[in-house]
């Protein structure tokens, strides 16, 4: 399984990168230990960085939410600039060579970014388990809030584990452009 | 305070002052030579990650460990993509915003394709295909383009709402053969448009003669049906052909007219397309009200967007003075084509039949001011003869006309409708009669009278009876269908 985790951060090579980069600067700012040397290591945590655990409740949140804040917003800026020209105004290479080309790249740097949202699952348990333990800041508002997200980042960070987000996208696209 | 002392000092100790503990903090002793007092060396000062150095300040781990743990620096690489990706995305943003002019119209299209619009679903892709048409040229790149997956959305659109053989010209225009065999559907809509082109090619002869007046009609006719031998793949226009050449210029008649209809509806079962548009015009001029509407339900349920379906099913309602049917009728009409104008003339001439004249007058106030609509103006006109207001329905039938004709001369000829015509005619006679003529119409009076000459011969029954004075505008316009024609 982490042979086939590895393969596919790989062949998401842009969005694991850029993940690892927007990761490393929110533990900067949230002043965690950073242990791993490089982004896409031959290990679990490929396309990850490894670091220590955030200090309070924010901090876990940040770390483990805006990364992949950072990825969906970029990703679904390039993946709509793919799709919506790909998929339904049916752009083919006959069209223009050099706009399908770049459509398709777009299209490619956009799902590579949305398969990689979701943090590690320990990133996730752990701010799952910040946000939802008693103590200061863990009001009722604020569990009521990132009740949902925390519980979408675990169920997410499982998805991302077993590559299911990877075969998802790739099916998804390679079924659109059998049908369309 | 012990915390805060032993921030303030170096590092490290001088050996004597350092119980010996452990080797690796002796190797660092060794370095330094000093006679300050030196906190010891003990496992709760040294730091927690090398265990090598001592605490830093405020910290677990010592300087070197925090500056590689905390601190640890991030690729270049990693800037570079991010500034890369940031200028890319600006890009996308741009070209995703370029796209959404006809991504919009795509998705209505497909919306109202699937709601059986196929007036609203046609003009929606050739929208989208006449915007990246427009972009490219203004930008003088071909940087968005409708694909051929649009083309294909917008010949299908054809097919549905002017017939196969239509979509199979614009695909012959649009795809290559190669194209064309792979697809079933181009396939066939090329082939129906090759039996209409074969069909032309075999009658031409005989229609223009007719035409122009070089051949017998009768003669022509008979030619014709002897083509029908032998070319049974092309009958569906030969019989057309037959049937234009019999009632236009034999004068055969409706019945002549559905006799052929019927034969091609039985010939061709499928042809929807073709005769359900014939039928509704040949069974409401028959008075088969029952037959015609439900040829119009058959039409509008293959295209909401038909207003020429809904205009026969209301003018039904009217002749039959089924009031709310009729008011339901031009309702359900103007759901599915908000913006037409004979929809909207429609709900004008409604009114006045029902005897509404006021709030016929006021609508299309309304209207006119939105639309500038030819129609609407005549219809006002029709609004003001009900009321005896020759000046103004003169006035307002002229301008109609005059605005009609400007049209007319920059070729768009279907702004000069029969019913503009006898409008026209109709207040100027009338307004005369009426001696409701002020010096500012006398002229324009005189004019459209001197070009109207002779036209009482094609004048409708409706419109001769009001000018004879055998029934009124009032009494004509608020029965029946509540028009002229």
């Amino acid at each position: 399984m982490t042979a086939l985790y590895i393969i596919s951060k790989y062949l998401t090579f842009p969005g694991a990168y850029l993940r690892c980069f927007w990761e490393q600067i929110m533990c900067r700012i949230c002043g965690c230990g950073i242990e791993s040397d490089g982004y896409m290591r031959f290990d679990e945590a490929c396309g990850h960085v490894d670091h220590d655990f955030p200090k309070g409740k924010a901090k876990a949140v940040c770390v483990a939410m805006i990364p992949g804040i950072m990825n969906f917003i970029f990703g679904a800026i390039f993946a709509l600039s793919g799709i919506l020209p790909l998929f339904i105004l049916g752009v083919d290479f006959s069209a223009s060579k050099v706009m399908f080309c770049i459509y398709c790249v777009s299209l490619y740097v956009g799902i590579s970014m949305l398969c990689n949202i979701f943090p590690l699952i320990d990133d996730a348990l752990l701010c799952w388990e910040r946000v939802m333990s008693p103590g200061k800041g863990s009001g009722i508002i604020s569990k009521i809030l990132l009740f949902i997200p925390s519980a979408v980042m675990i169920a997410g960070a499982y998805i991302e584990k077993y590559c299911i987000s990877f075969v998802i996208w790739a099916a998804a696209v390679a079924a659109a452009f059998v049908i369309l | 305070m012990d915390n805060e002392l032993n921030n303030n000092l170096p590092e490290s100790a001088p050996e004597s002052e350092q119980p010996q503990e452990n080797a690796l903090s002796s190797k660092i002793v060794k370095k330094e030579d000093t006679a300050v007092y030196r906190e010891p060396k003990t496992a709760q000062n040294m730091c927690e990650r090398c265990g090598e150095h001592k605490k830093y300040k405020n910290s677990n781990y010592c300087k070197i460990c925090e500056r590689t743990y905390y601190k640890k620096k991030i690729p270049v690489l990693a800037w570079i993509a991010a500034v890369i990706t940031a200028l890319c995305s600006v890009v996308a943003v741009a070209l995703l915003f370029v796209n959404l002019a006809p991504v919009k119209r795509v998705i209505e299209g497909v919306q109202a394709e699937k709601e059986n619009r196929m007036g609203d679903a046609y003009y929606a892709y050739d929208d989208a295909v006449g915007v990246c048409k427009e972009l490219n040229a203004q930008i003088g790149y071909p940087l968005i383009s409708a694909g051929k997956n649009i083309q294909l959305k917008l010949i299908e659109a054809t097919a549905e709402l002017y017939g196969p053989y239509q979509a199979g010209g614009s695909a012959q225009s649009v795809f290559d053969e190669d194209e064309i065999a792979k697809n079933e559907k181009l396939s066939s809509y090329a082939n129906e448009y090759d039996i209409y082109k074969r069909a032309s090619e075999l009658v031409a002869e005989y229609v223009q003669g007719c035409e122009n007046g070089t051949m017998e009609p009768a003669k022509a006719l008979e030619e014709i049906k002897k083509l029908e031998a032998g070319n049974e793949d092309l009958l569906l226009w030969i019989i057309y052909f037959e049937s234009y050449i019999d009632v236009v210029f034999c004068d055969a008649g409706t019945e002549a007219q559905l006799a052929y209809t019927d034969r091609i509806a039985e010939l061709f079962p499928d042809a929807e397309w073709f005769f359900n548009a014939l039928y509704i015009d040949i069974y409401y001029n028959l008075g088969r009200y029952d037959e015609c509407e439900k040829y119009c339900d058959r039409d509008i349920e293959r295209n909401r967007n038909n207003v020429n379906a809904y205009t026969h099913k209301v003018k039904i309602a009217m002749l039959e003075g089924k009031k709310s049917e009729a008011q339901a009728l031009v309702d359900e009409c103007a759901k599915y084509n908000p913006e037409n104008e004979d929809v909207q003339a429609l709900d004008i001439v409604l009114k006045r039949r029902f005897g509404e004249v006021q709030a016929a007058i006021t609508l299309c106030d309304k209207l006119y001011e939105s639309s500038g609509s030819i129609e609407i103006m005549r219809q006002q006109a029709l609004n003001y003869l009900v009321q005896e207001d020759y000046a103004k329905a003169f006035d307002t039938a002229y301008n109609a006309y005059t605005n009609a004709y400007n049209y007319y001369s920059y070729g768009y000829a279907e702004a000069m409708t029969s019913e503009l015509l006898e409008t026209v005619y109709l207040c100027a006679v009338m307004c005369k009669q009426k001696e409701a003529t002020s010096a500012q119409f006398y002229s324009a009076i005189g004019s459209v009278l001197t070009s109207f000459e002779g036209y009482e011969k094609q004048a409708s029954e409706k419109t001769l009876a009001i000018i004879a004075g055998e029934t009124t505008a009032m009494k004509a316009l608020t029965e029946g269908t509540g028009d002229i024609l």
